[in-house]
């Protein structure tokens, strides 16, 4: 008689291994990523300026004030990206789609540019002040949410998902054609500002900030594991789905709202970081041999913490004086993957 | 017969998308449990939305149809899910999928609120494996194996969705000869054994005339359903093929090309040997008859190997021991 659950000891214990491997690498790239900096710092006082005081008032400073909360960003932000690019890749069965395929970082450069450009121009913002950065937040998240309202009205009239894709692109890219306009009229100084904001950057997130950005990505998440297996229906497409009676529509609003928390979030408080959502997703396949999202879902968070870590460490190697935009190094790591994930599966069939 | 006898029940049915130009004809018709019944009909008829509409997935324009004695249109989508089972046309080609969690993803109309599936679960799940003969599939990729395995473990989700009633959208579309019977022999024993409904859409007619319970066929003048054999015998196929160039042989049960024969030629043999020799002759566009111009296909068998004799008002014309080079003779003469 076979055993009633088909998952074979070894596929458990192979998983079980992966992820604890995955654990320890997390917490490796972790206390790397602390230690690393444009100011040398022995480990030995890292540790004490974390758990307790070290000599230094600087390092104490240096660890606590900028290099911790840049790691938990890093750790966030990574997971955040690859789970909203396993649920758009699983959503639209499509190897390419990544967080940002229904417009939400459009969106959120909009609500950026509109800030900075827009409002700079009629002379009421200016870029030194303290709540700047929140302001620059909070415009990214209503532009994020803007488009996010449109894609769920959109998604509850129409039911072809490769429909709601076309349009979420084209709101999107209706969202890039308004910065361009912004970015037309406005002045040098601002254009700058606003460029940087695009280079995306790890560093500008601490204290109260790095709570509402916690928050938002623990929100998202907890709902990504709520409709995980829900993600295992849609993986079939929709006429299975709707085969075994998937509420379709509350579905698809339960990881749109993951999804822009996620991608927003991260959006908002990094800056567009791009291809580790992309690219993380195709890892986590060929690591775990499976389509399975229960598996899938927590390696796939995982893996994405620790390659945004790695981006950062490298952005930021030792000996070197400048930090690398966080955007180019994650675009640098990330399209191999996705060059190589194309080339191996030519047939672009499924995910 | 009272209500509810029926597993379903399709009354008086229209079928289309504007009311001024209906698909077919209203029409109404009944299915029993342990009944195989395939589906035909010309492309664009209507035969994807009757199937949609019986999964209650599309409403018809007129008319109500009932699972168990119940309209479609009142059962809640895990109830719908629990008693109608649908195997779309398309393919399951995912990367990465295991066979046994693809057939479970069947489970999920009962599944609580966790999701999670039970012992039981799975023993269902590991049933219809057994029942469609890939159990030694269940943890293979679900992208490499086979058009016919796969086709299987489509079916084996249907059964683990446990079902009374199974829906099929062209199950044999992609599969080669030996794996279409196969596939519709595999129905109609689920159908027996197992006391399911189910309705295939299909365009192998042939498949259909042989394994399928009841027939069911859609035509512009309106909807037919019978025992493939009575509506064989009442000319019915005819219909279903009357503007197209292909002609029902009611003898044979064989569906072949309508020919113009334009010459008509002698012929003499005996046989299996005969009977091919006749399909060769009527392809290239000659008629076997008496009255020829003089022409004459003579057909002998010596031991093992079989001889051909062409001849026109008794001269010999061409000798052969193939069909094919009498073809291309007989061609040739006929310019």
């Amino acid at each position: 008689m076979s055993q009633p659950k088909p998952t074979t000891k070894p596929m458990v214990q192979r998983n079980l291994a992966l992820f604890s491997g995955l654990i320890v690498l997390l917490a490796v790239l972790f206390c790397l990523d602390l230690l690393f900096g444009s100011v040398t710092i022995p480990w030995v006082d890292v540790l004490k300026s974390i758990f307790g005081k070290a000599d230094n008032d600087v390092w104490n400073t240096i660890v606590r004030d900028f290099r911790l909360p840049k790691s938990i960003t890093a750790v966030l932000a990574g997971a955040a990206l690859s789970v909203s690019g396993l649920q758009m890749q699983t959503m639209f069965r499509n190897p390419l789609a990544g967080p940002y395929v229904l417009g939400i970082s459009a969106g959120a450069s909009l609500g950026v540019a509109i800030l900075v450009l827009g409002m700079a121009s009629v002379g009421t913002y200016s870029l030194t002040g303290l709540g700047t950065s929140f302001s620059l937040a909070g415009a990214a998240i209503l532009g994020s949410m803007l488009v996010l309202l449109v894609v769920l009205a959109v998604s509850i009239r129409v039911k072809d998902i490769m429909t709601i894709l076309i349009l979420g692109m084209m709101f999107g890219s209706a969202a890039s054609a308004l910065v361009s306009v912004l970015q037309y009229f406005s002045n040098e100084s601002m254009l700058k500002a606003f460029v940087i904001w695009t280079m995306g950057s790890l560093s500008s997130v601490a204290g109260m900030q790095l709570n509402v950005f916690a928050i938002i990505v623990l929100v998202g998440l907890t709902l990504s594991f709520i409709s995980m297996r829900l993600l295992n229906v849609l993986l079939l497409g929709d006429s299975y789905a709707r085969g075994v009676g998937l509420n379709l529509t509350l579905t698809r609003i339960l990881i749109f709202t993951s999804t822009s928390l996620l991608a927003g979030g991260v959006t908002a408080f990094c800056g567009p970081i791009g291809f580790i959502g992309i690219a993380v997703p195709h890892i986590a396949r060929m690591i775990f041999r499976t389509a399975n999202h229960t598996v899938l879902l927590p390696g796939v968070l995982l893996l994405g913490s620790i390659m945004l870590l790695f981006a950062d460490i490298i952005s930021q190697l030792p000996g070197l004086e400048i930090t690398l935009p966080i955007n180019s190094v994650s675009a640098l790591l990330g399209i191999p993957i996705v060059i190589f994930v194309v080339l191996k599966n030519q047939r672009f069939s499924g995910v | 017969m009272q209500k509810g006898a029926f597993t379903i029940s399709i009354k008086n049915v229209e079928l289309g998308y504007s009311k001024e130009k209906p698909l077919l004809p209203k029409f109404s018709v009944e299915a029993n449990s342990g009944e195989l019944i395939a589906l035909i009909g010309r492309n664009g008829i209507g035969k994807s939305t009757l199937l949609r509409s019986i999964m209650g997935l599309q409403m018809p324009m007129l008319g109500s149809i009932y699972v168990d004695g119940v309209p479609v249109s009142k059962l809640g989508r895990k109830q719908k899910a629990k008693a109608v089972s649908f195997v779309p046309a398309e393919s399951v080609r995912v990367a990465n999928l295991h066979v046994c969690d693809f057939v479970a993803v069947g489970r999920f109309p009962y599944l609580g609120w966790s999701r999670t599936l039970s012992a039981t679960d799975w023993e269902k799940v590991n049933y219809a494996l057994a029942l469609v003969n890939i159990s030694h599939l269940t943890h293979r990729d679900i992208s490499t194996i086979s058009d016919g395995e796969l086709q299987r473990a489509m079916v084996a989700f249907a059964l683990a969705q446990d079902t009374r009633i199974i829906i099929l959208d062209e199950p044999t579309a992609f599969l080669d000869l030996p794996n279409k019977f196969e596939m519709v022999s595999l129905l109609s024993d689920l159908a027996q054994n197992n006391g399911k409904t189910i309705i295939y859409s299909t365009h192998d007619l042939q498949g259909a005339i042989h394994e399928a319970d009841t027939i069911w066929m859609m035509l512009n003048e309106g909807f037919l359903s019978g025992a493939p054999e009575d509506l064989a015998l009442n000319g019915k196929f005819k219909q279903l093929l009357a503007d197209s160039q292909v002609l029902f042989d009611l003898e044979s049960g064989l569906f072949r090309n309508r020919r113009r024969s334009l010459k008509t030629i002698a012929f003499e043999g005996e046989g299996t040997a005969a009977i091919w020799t006749t399909k060769m002759l009527e392809r290239v566009g000659f008629k076997v008859g008496s009255n020829a111009e003089g022409m004459k296909v003579t057909c002998k068998q010596q031991y093992s190997s079989t001889e051909w004799i062409l001849t026109k008002n008794g001269v010999l014309l061409f000798k052969t021991h193939t069909l094919y080079e009498l073809a291309q003779k007989l061609r040739e003469v006929n310019l």
